[in-house]
């Protein structure tokens, strides 16, 4: 295992190309599901947590099991959206980096929504009744409310990203692990361990490590930021 | 100091972007053009792991302009998306499975164009005596007397079902402590199997990869129960009107080629032959 | 318009009940689900005032200021600013251009004490061009001078409380509701709060405030109104504004501004109130020999029903006086508007403020 570990750093420091290909793979595919994810979650959400309306409580609870559902779960449910035997078939998606976007944008719904959710129900009772007695609109209060809860929304968005960066059922199963294509450092990992091509396979692990680390990192600078 | 952290969060966000527009344009170069259109395999994560398809399909995709899009699943899972319409062709190596596929009416034909062989491993320590045993079944019939343990893939997989079809040869019903299932793939087997000094059965290019850094080795190889053979399937269009026939009759056509087939007699790992053609 | 029951008993400025109210409640009640909390028949606040509702946790005070500031709507019952009921479109607007209530706990924005500020302004006149003035003003104002950069989430208790007022007073409230604005702070920020209060009340704002600080209470108010179970009940001190004479061995002279001096137990220290339980004030026909060191002479300017009792008002010299007498002694003594009494209370029953 010492010389894997030895092999994998110069693997990363000798920037071995399909190595990079695939973690910059990782990192589109995730980015791209984030921001669609957060497209709708954030309003959602937000949505949830200010207005009270029948099945409220039903849906926070919905949401809070969706959260738990496993990858290959959502991989499955979006397959047999996309298989060309399914009602979506006809769309050609699957097997392409749209259907892993797809699906991780499905895995991270539940997850970044009931976040932003949690975040903007922790928010003081007092700042909205602050915002009313100094006469915001509803309009001028969503606004600040939202801006109030920003460090909170963007954990949540994070630790979407988090979520789906580091998933491997649905790449795998809505992406195929294709060379070149749809392959992911999660996938590419499971593959490269059942192979035990331990050295790529660690590389590609210190480069999600890296990846974690890095936005847990810039979470933190944020939060400190924010109330020190 | 305001407006530091909204500036922090689209810098960051547009890193990713840019890193993420990046990533989807950066494997094109590399890969052969693809102009031509993308073919679709299914095919077995031992297959795929064997690196036997990255020497194959490059001239195949070169000739036809095309690029060779490989899915690897477990056979079930291969074969499945076969009958959904989800892939063009299927190569894999289970042949009661294969039959059925192509009785089912989803398979135009099955043409086998090559086969390689399982192993059965074990420690030094050789503890059921089986070392050099020409007959697998015998060898399988021995480890049970011996209760000496056994790691099962137990995942329904081909090497799995291989395995069921050496132990029913062998007239066991393998049970009991020393037979564990372990319901992973055939690289954690063969890492549990090592680590418990037992035996199981493995593919041998699997086993090619692991070898060296395991404590266990091959204890029986050569028989014919053990061979291994595999076939390519085209997703019948009358099943699945969007499939690319033609393509996969192509890609079949090149397999059993004699440019195919030497490329396969060719094919090393680790300095050995991992499989015989045989169109 | 005001009820005698809630009728504060003394007023600075003498306007209660002259002219119009600037807030008015009437058969206000309010019930959290279907557990009452607060039942106030009537309430009048007049331009200028201080009203300050004093009672413990749970009295309803912090519930009656929000429903003043439309943040919860009563149950029953109407609340009027300038006349209109701030459950009509025209009062909710005069009430959310004119009026702002302060949290006990307030509620400071993620950015500096100026970006909390500038905020709140931009709110309620969006084309103002002095921003930047109110913001030096209205920290000046609480004394934070030099806090415009800090971030105001990092700040003490008493920094947030006082950045809340700052940010209260720079959008120039006509009535500027507080909810315990000197609870739980410390010392340096009360003084500097209560000197803001003051001075903003100075220049014309009306003031309606809740606390369970009696000093508080009493330095600031116009008026008194201690709250008990959701109910509201006059106050049974009498309150006179003015300031420490002298002290010598044995006493402290506070006088009341308008002349009267009145002797309480020799203190040091500044005060701007003393107050006095109407119930220690002794109301005779003749002079009294005792050991009350305080003695004064009047005339009864008026006798009514108060808080179960009799208030009997007497003027001595053109200070209104209060006393808590029973029915029985106001028949007895023939306490009439007119009649010429003798008023004597301890000096130890003087509280200054």
């Amino acid at each position: 295992m010492g010389d894997a570990l030895l092999e994998a750093g110069t693997l990363i420091l000798s920037g071995d190309r399909e190595l990079f290909a695939i973690a910059l793979n990782s990192v589109h595919f995730s980015v791209f599901s984030t921001l669609i994810t957060s497209a709708i979650s954030i309003p959602a959400g937000t949505l949830i947590a200010l207005k009270t309306f029948p099945g409220r409580q039903v849906l926070v609870s919905a949401l809070n099991t969706l959260m738990a559902l496993p990858t290959v779960v959502v991989g499955l449910l979006v397959y047999s959206f996309l298989s060309r035997s399914g009602p979506l078939g006809h769309w050609g998606l699957l097997f392409t980096p749209a259907a892993i976007i797809v699906g991780q944008a499905v895995l991270a719904l539940p997850i970044v929504t009931s976040l932003v959710y949690g975040g903007l129900s922790r928010i003081d009772a007092e700042l909205s009744e602050t915002l009313v007695t100094f006469g915001a609109s509803p309009v001028q209060m969503l606004f600040k409310i939202l801006s109030e809860a920003r460090i909170a929304i963007l954990s949540a968005v994070l630790s979407g990203f988090g979520r789906v960066i580091g998933e491997v059922g649905i790449s795998m199963m809505l992406g195929g692990n294709i060379r070149w294509y749809t392959r992911t450092m999660t996938t590419a990992l499971a593959l490269e361990t059942q192979k035990g091509a331990f050295a790529l396979a660690l590389a590609l692990g210190m480069i999600l490590i890296i990846i974690a680390f890095g936005v847990n990192a810039a979470l933190n600078w944020m939060v400190r930021r924010e109330y020190a | 100091m305001k407006p530091a952290l909204p500036a922090a969060l689209a810098a960051l966000i547009g890193v990713l972007i840019v890193a993420g527009a990046h990533a989807s344009g950066a494997p094109e170069a590399d890969r052969p053009d693809s102009g031509g259109g993308r073919l679709r395999l299914a095919t077995t994560t031992s297959t795929e792991n064997s690196g036997l398809l990255r020497e194959l399909l490059p001239p195949f995709e070169e000739q036809h302009n095309v690029v060779v899009d490989v899915i690897a699943v477990g056979t079930g899972a291969a074969l499945e998306l076969g009958r959904n319409g989800d892939v063009d062709l299927v190569m894999v190596h289970a042949p009661d499975l294969e039959r059925e596929f192509v009785s089912e009416g989803y398979g135009v034909e099955r043409v086998r164009f090559m086969y390689n062989d399982f192993v059965i491993l074990g420690p030094e320590s050789d503890p059921a005596g089986i070392a050099g045993m020409e007959s697998g079944a015998d060898a399988f019939a021995r480890i049970a007397e011996a209760e000496s343990t056994f790691i099962s893939r137990g995942d329904d997989s081909g090497t799995h079902t291989k395995e069921k079809d050496v132990w029913a040869e062998a007239g066991v019903e393998p049970d009991g402590s020393w037979y564990r299932e372990a319901g992973q793939g055939m690289g954690a087997v063969i890492t549990i199997t090592s680590d418990q000094l037992a035996y199981t059965l493995a593919d041998r290019g699997t086993y090619l990869a692991y070898r060296g850094d395991i404590g266990i080795d091959v204890v029986v190889e050569g028989d014919p129960l053990l061979f291994n053979p595999y076939t390519v399937i085209a997703v019948d269009p009358e099943m699945h009107v969007h499939v690319k026939r033609d393509l996969a009759q192509a890609l079949i056509d090149f397999v059993v080629s004699d440019e195919g087939q030497e490329i396969i007699a060719n094919y090393r790992v680790e300095g050995e032959r991992l499989f015989v053609p045989d169109a | 318009m005001s009820t005698p029951e809630n009728r504060p008993a003394y007023s600075r400025r003498g306007t209660t009940g002259e002219g119009r109210a600037l807030l008015e409640v009437e058969g206000l009640s309010f019930a959290y689900d279907t557990e009452p909390v607060l039942a106030v028949d009537g309430l009048s606040i007049h331009t200028g005032d201080v009203a300050v509702l004093t009672g413990h946790n749970g009295s309803g005070k912090t519930t009656l200021l929000k429903v003043l500031n439309g943040l919860l709507s009563p149950s029953e019952g109407v609340v009027r600013l300038w006349g209109e009921s701030i459950a009509t479109g025209r009062g909710r607007s005069l009430l959310r251009s004119r009026s702002v209530l302060v949290h006990q706990r307030p509620y400071l924005f993620h950015e500096s004490v100026e970006a909390n500020i500038r905020y709140v302004v931009k709110l309620r006149e969006p084309g103002a061009r002095d921003i930047d003035a109110r913001i030096a003003e209205s920290l000046a104002a609480v004394r934070l001078e030099g806090f415009a950069h800090r971030r105001a989430t990092g700040l003490s208790g008493g920094e947030k409380q006082r950045v809340a007022i700052a940010r209260a007073l720079a959008v120039r409230p006509e009535l500027l509701l507080l909810d315990e604005p000197t609870s739980n702070i410390d010392p340096e920020s009360i003084r500097a709060i209560e000197g803001a209060l003051g001075e903003t009340n100075r220049r014309g704002t009306t003031i309606v405030i809740t606390t369970h600080n009696v000093a508080t209470a009493y330095r600031l108010a116009t008026s008194v109104y201690p709250m008990e179970a959701g109910r509201m009940h006059g106050d049974r001190n009498a309150v006179f504004r003015g300031d420490v004479e002298q002290t010598d061995e044995y006493f402290t002279y506070f006088r009341v501004d308008g002349g009267s001096v009145i002797r309480t137990p020799a203190q040091s220290g500044h005060a701007v109130a003393a107050v006095i339980p109407m119930d220690d004030i002794i109301v005779s026909t003749e002079p009294l020999r005792s050991s009350a060191q305080n003695h004064f002479r009047g005339r009864v300017a008026a006798v009514e029903p108060y808080e179960g009792g009799r208030r009997v008002d007497v003027d001595c010299n053109g200070v209104i006086m209060p006393a808590l007498v029973t029915p029985y002694a106001v028949e007895q003594l023939g306490l009439r508007p007119g009649a010429e009494v003798h008023l004597a209370f301890k000096a130890s029953a003087v509280r200054l403020y």
